[in-house]
């Protein structure tokens, strides 16, 4: 909500905001839970839980952390949830075995995934990773960032030794010459190339990739509790109002919550769109990783659905912020 | 607040409102006419990346230069767009957005030119990498100028609402103003004008009780406050000039005076009651009447020369005789001070003020001090004595006609005198010393003997401050008596006492005086000799402190008896140091011609010489001169204590009569000599027979008694009577020769008990016995029953 808008009516929305509060109040006694992946991607859900816009908008929700997206859809799929945060590629990878989850909102889209290489393993240039050691987290955003990286460069992924290594362990494995490079996002990159000091190798990080962090659910039960959703989409909105209009209580969020500085959160923030959308570059996306699954062979040749759009539910969102919805549907 | 402040500010207000609104329409106008700027860009940009996502769709199925040439032109197109800053800051997100992605994509695009047109696997991987990412990029930027649209589009609708909404609101607040700004000119100045206006018209009416009361704190406020202190302070002048014509009134009114105001017409203007209380009339009666019309033309006359002066300017006080009308309306002769006060107004006389006081009472008063002088110097002239006044520098101011006489001066001298002159040198110097602490407020007095006329002359000077009105000494009062008779008598007097003094203190006598209060007045020298005592200490202690043990309460009783009038002789024992003295002392009473007891003679004589004479004679009279023994004269004394002492111990007494038997044969046989020498024998043996507690009397002739005391039984005499038989049973060898002596012995005893039993009822009944134990062929003894 503009604050500019808050003016000549402020009357009426005043007793709006009364009505909507009492109600919200009211209606409240259920609760979402969220799985939300640690991470700058994530920051409008911290604002919106830090600034009580989930209680100011009637909804309550319990979130819980998990490592990953991937880990998300996990717990997800478990039904441990009702909601969870990740890249668009997980539900691209999980539309078959489960058919029933949609994405309901981005929530970020950012470059932030990047490859942090080690320069005392000879590597200065994208070629030299040629034979090396990239470590990544399998099935993530991470690894299809890594692909699409080295097809820019013109590297076939055959002459890298891809890693699997949990992001958790992403910086050990660097420390340890476990691995030359790793490919990973934020805040692990960071980390890494903390460690690496000046022994890091800069990578250019050419356009090859830009994530869409989603807010993931499954369809029939989401749709028997689209009041609340609708709510908490409301509240995501205005924290991701909030994050470009006041960039200083974002960055105080996101420092609380990840244990960095100032300079690393204005650098996320800088890096990231948090505005809360669904467009259809979205939907691009998802097609370009579909194709990827299937020629990576995580997905079988049957692959995904042909229309991918009919992987986003855009109703919730077209009630929570009509203009926050370009996909054309 | 005040109304100049309110009206600043209400001006302010509307000047301010204006220019809000102003300025709200204008920047509403600019952010309007900048979203349209912005949605025509965004419109632009976005037509131009749909034709970027044909380009590339193109390009990627056919990789023809010419779409690659088109692709460019049109990238740069859209990045130039993109190069002109936006009118609001709202939308720099999404053109940063928009930039971002649009500098990247060449860099994609130019990897996707440089694969090979034949392709492997590899190469079509590639190429399909980067052209779905060109795709999604392209496709983002879309959706970036989309929202960039979307939003110019509602930032554009919120432009025109504020627009209306300002162009609505800022008539309506102008209204609100104006009628806020009627109704405040209204109650705020118009009312309080009104206000103002019908207390001045209510003044002006000669209502000075008139008040506004406001509390307001603006101007009107503080004027209408102004306003009631004007009036308060009008009020209250008028109040005090009445109040104060009004104490005039009532001071002059209850002055004991005639006070009165005549203007040179000599007409009265202004008359006070004491007129009523003199004249007998209204006061106001004389008021526009004339000075002749309202006292007389006498009295017009008598004052003519002093109203003429008074009519010049001139103030004049005099005197003058008049009648007034006492309590009982009698009228009486008055003596009267008149003055005449001139009233002169820029050097003209427009009248004159009358004050007649009545100064009958301090006539009288000047007349009763006088007298009360008169008096004062007849008393001091007939007292015997000098009496002056003098001054601190011991000048003389009064002097009593003693002083004129004895020192040969006339009343003219008196003031030429001081103390020094007046009564001489040698006089001055018995004075003198006495001066300074009269001075200092003291009185003296003093007692002086000087020669005149060649004789001896006594004087008793009394000195006593005088002290002026703040308390202080300023002088002093001399009265000096001639004492020279009482001090020729007091001389006499001594010599006379000196001369008794001697006396009495050369008499072997205790002689004191002893004053009602029992104190010593006088004690003679003997005191001295007897008691070691120095005599000039006794006078003024009390005797029983000088005599702690002495002073018993034998000879307090007899002194306090003598202080009730009576004599009292009294003999006793008095301790000495030189040991104990018999003394014989008379209590004599001090009695004056009125009857009253003074005090109490004490004359002590020692006795103690004839006490061991008389003793001796009283010895002398108790015995039996031939045999030693007591006498009837004794037993008669003893027995009856013997009898007392039995009564108190409860023991026995005995009583035992005995004769010799046949005495007379011997006597008239062998003479009264050996009569003599048997019964000095006899007394002799019967001495020996008893206990050394136990008496032996010879009661005449050859009759003895023997009392014997303290016994336990009626029994235990007879052992005794047994002994002196035996005893007497030797013969007696009387002149050489051998005789036989025996005796008879009657017994009487009395157990102890309290009775009647008298000393004569025991020699009765011992006599009895004698008789029964002669009877019995004597030579034995028997008791009586």
């Amino acid at each position: 909500m503009s604050m500019r808008r808050v003016g000549p009516g402020s009357i009426g929305l005043l007793m709006l905001w009364i009505a909507t509060t009492v109600w919200g109040t009211l209606a409240s006694a259920a609760e979402l839970k969220l799985a939300v992946a640690i991470g700058p991607v994530s920051l409008p859900v911290y604002v919106a839980r830090a600034q009580g816009y989930f209680r100011d908008a009637g909804v309550n929700v319990d979130v819980v952390d998990c490592r990953s997206g991937r880990e998300c859809l996990q717990v997800l799929e478990r039904d441990a949830c009702d909601l969870a945060t990740g890249a668009e590629l997980q539900v691209v990878l999980n539309s078959m075995p489960q058919p029933d989850l949609a994405v309901f909102a981005t929530i970020s889209t950012s470059q932030q995934i990047r490859i942090v290489a080690d320069r005392r393993s000879g590597i200065k240039t994208p070629m030299d990773l040629k034979g090396r050691r990239v470590g990544t987290l399998m099935s993530t955003s991470a690894e299809y960032y890594l692909d699409a990286w080295l097809l820019f460069h013109d590297i076939d992924r055959s002459e890298v030794r891809v890693v699997p290594l949990p992001s958790d362990q992403m910086v050990n494995a660097l420390r340890e010459h476990a691995v030359d490079a790793v490919a990973i996002w934020e805040p692990t990159a960071t980390q890494a190339a903390t460690e690496l000091g000046m022994d890091e190798a800069r990578m250019p990080t050419p356009l090859v990739y830009r994530q869409h962090f989603v807010l993931i659910g499954k369809r029939p039960k989401v749709a028997a509790r689209q009041d609340e959703m609708v709510r908490m989409l409301r509240a995501l909105a205005r924290a991701g109002a909030t994050i470009a209009r006041n960039p200083s209580t974002a960055r105080a969020v996101l420092r609380a919550k990840l244990g960095i500085d100032d300079a690393q959160a204005a650098a996320y923030l800088r890096e990231h769109d948090y505005k809360v959308a669904l467009d259809q570059a979205l939907v691009s996306t998802m097609e370009s990783q579909a194709r990827w699954a299937v020629r990576s062979g995580q997905m079988p040749a049957t692959g995904p659905p042909r229309n991918l759009l009919h992987l986003i539910e855009p109703a919730a969102l077209r009630v929570a912020a009509p203009g926050a919805v370009t996909l054309v549907r | 607040m005040r109304i100049r402040s309110l009206m600043f500010a209400a001006i302010l207000t509307a000047v301010l409102l204006g220019v809000g609104a102003a300025a709200l329409v204008f920047a509403a106008a600019r952010v309007e006419e900048a979203a349209d700027a912005a949605q025509g860009r965004a419109r632009e940009v976005a037509n131009e990346v749909t034709g970027l996502l044909t380009l590339t769709q193109e390009f990627g199925r056919y990789q023809e230069p010419r779409a690659a040439e088109q692709w460019h032109l049109r990238h740069r197109t859209i990045m130039a767009a993109l190069e002109r800053q936006p009118g609001v800051s709202t939308f720099v997100d999404s053109l940063n957005a928009l930039r971002s992605l649009a500098q990247a994509m060449p860099e994609l695009f130019s990897r996707l030119e440089k694969i090979p047109s034949v392709k492997d696997d590899f190469a079509r991987r590639r190429q399909e990498a980067l052209l779905d990412q060109l795709l999604s990029s392209t496709q983002s930027m879309s959706d970036l100028a989309d929202q960039w649209f979307e939003d110019a589009s509602a930032e554009r609708r919120h432009a025109d609402a504020q627009f209306k909404t300002v162009a609505i609101a800022a008539p309506i607040v102008m209204l609100l103003m104006f009628v806020a700004l009627t109704a405040f000119v209204r109650h705020r100045i118009l009312l309080p004008v009104q206000r103002l206006a019908q207390a001045a018209a209510a003044v002006g009416e000669g209502d000075l009780g008139v008040r506004i009361a406001s509390e307001a704190a603006d101007e009107f406020g503080e004027l209408s406050r102004r306003f009631d202190s004007m009036t308060t302070a009008l009020e209250t002048s008028r109040e005090t000039a009445l109040q104060a014509a009004r104490r005039l009134k009532e001071v002059t009114d209850n002055m004991p005076a005639l006070i009165s105001y005549i203007d040179r017409d000599e007409i009265y203007r202004f008359t006070n009651a004491h007129y009523g209380t003199v004249y007998g009339v209204d006061p106001e009666s004389f008021i526009g009447k004339t000075i002749a019309e309202g006292l007389g033309a006498p009295a017009r006359a008598a004052m003519a020369p002093h109203i003429e002066a008074a009519l010049r300017g001139e103030r004049r006080t005099f005197e003058r005789h008049g009648v007034k009308r006492n309590s009982a309306e009698e009228q009486v002769d008055t003596h009267l001070m008149v003055n005449f006060v001139p009233d002169v107004a820029d050097g003209k006389v427009e009248g004159f003020y009358v004050m007649v006081s009545d100064i009958s009472e301090r006539k009288n008063a000047e007349l009763a001090q006088l007298r009360s002088e008169r008096r004062l110097r007849a008393i001091t002239d007939n007292i015997p004595a000098m009496i002056g006044h003098f001054d601190a520098q011991e000048r003389c101011l009064f002097a009593n006609a003693m002083v004129l006489k004895l020192n040969g001066f006339t009343a003219a001298d008196i003031p030429h005198h001081t103390l020094r002159s007046g009564i001489g040198e040698e006089a001055y110097a018995l004075h003198e010393p006495h001066i300074q602490a009269v001075l200092r407020g003291e009185s003296r007095t003093f007692e002086g003997h000087v020669q005149r006329k060649g004789r001896d002359a006594y004087f008793q000077a009394h000195m006593v401050p005088d002290r002026g009105d703040d308390g202080t000494p300023c002088g002093f009062y001399l009265m000096s008596f001639d004492v020279t008779a009482v001090r020729r008598a007091e001389i006499a007097r001594a010599l006379g006492e000196q001369r008794l003094r001697q006396i009495t203190d050369n008499l072997p006598v205790l002689i004191a005086y002893i004053d009602r209060e029992e104190r010593f007045d006088f004690v003679n020298k003997t005191y001295e000799d007897w008691m070691g005592i120095d005599a000039s200490s006794l006078p003024g202690r009390r005797v029983a402190d000088v005599f702690s043990s002495e002073y018993d309460d034998v000879r307090r009783e007899s002194v306090q008896r003598a202080l009730q009038g009576e004599r009292v002789d009294l003999e006793s024992e008095l301790r000495t140091p030189r040991g104990a003295r018999i003394t014989q002392t008379a209590f004599v009473p001090d009695v004056d011609a009125q009857g009253n007891v003074l005090g109490v003679y004490a004359l002590t004589t020692d006795v103690t010489s004839l006490k061991e004479i008389e003793r001796k004679l009283k010895a002398l009279a108790r015995f039996d001169p031939l045999t030693g023994l007591p006498n009837r004269l004794y037993y008669n004394e003893k027995l009856p204590e013997a009898l007392a002492r039995a009564h108190r111990s409860r023991q026995g007494l005995a009583l035992m009569f005995l004769d010799i038997d046949r005495f007379k044969l011997i006597n008239d046989t062998l003479g009264h000599a050996a009569g003599d020498a048997v019964l000095k024998e006899f007394a002799h043996r019967l001495r020996r027979c008893v206990r050394q507690t136990d008496t032996v009397v010879r009661l005449a002739g050859d009759e003895f008694v023997i009392v014997l005391e303290a016994l336990n039984s009626p029994a235990e005499p007879e052992p005794v009577a047994d002994k002196i038989l035996t005893a007497m049973r030797m013969p007696f060898v009387v002149d050489g020769q051998m005789l036989t002596v025996t005796t008879s012995v009657g017994i009487s005893f009395h157990d102890g008990s309290v009775g009647s039993t008298t000393p004569g009822d025991l020699l009765e009944r011992a006599d009895r016995a004698l008789y029964d134990a002669k009877s019995a062929g004597r030579n034995t003894r028997r008791m009586a029953v």
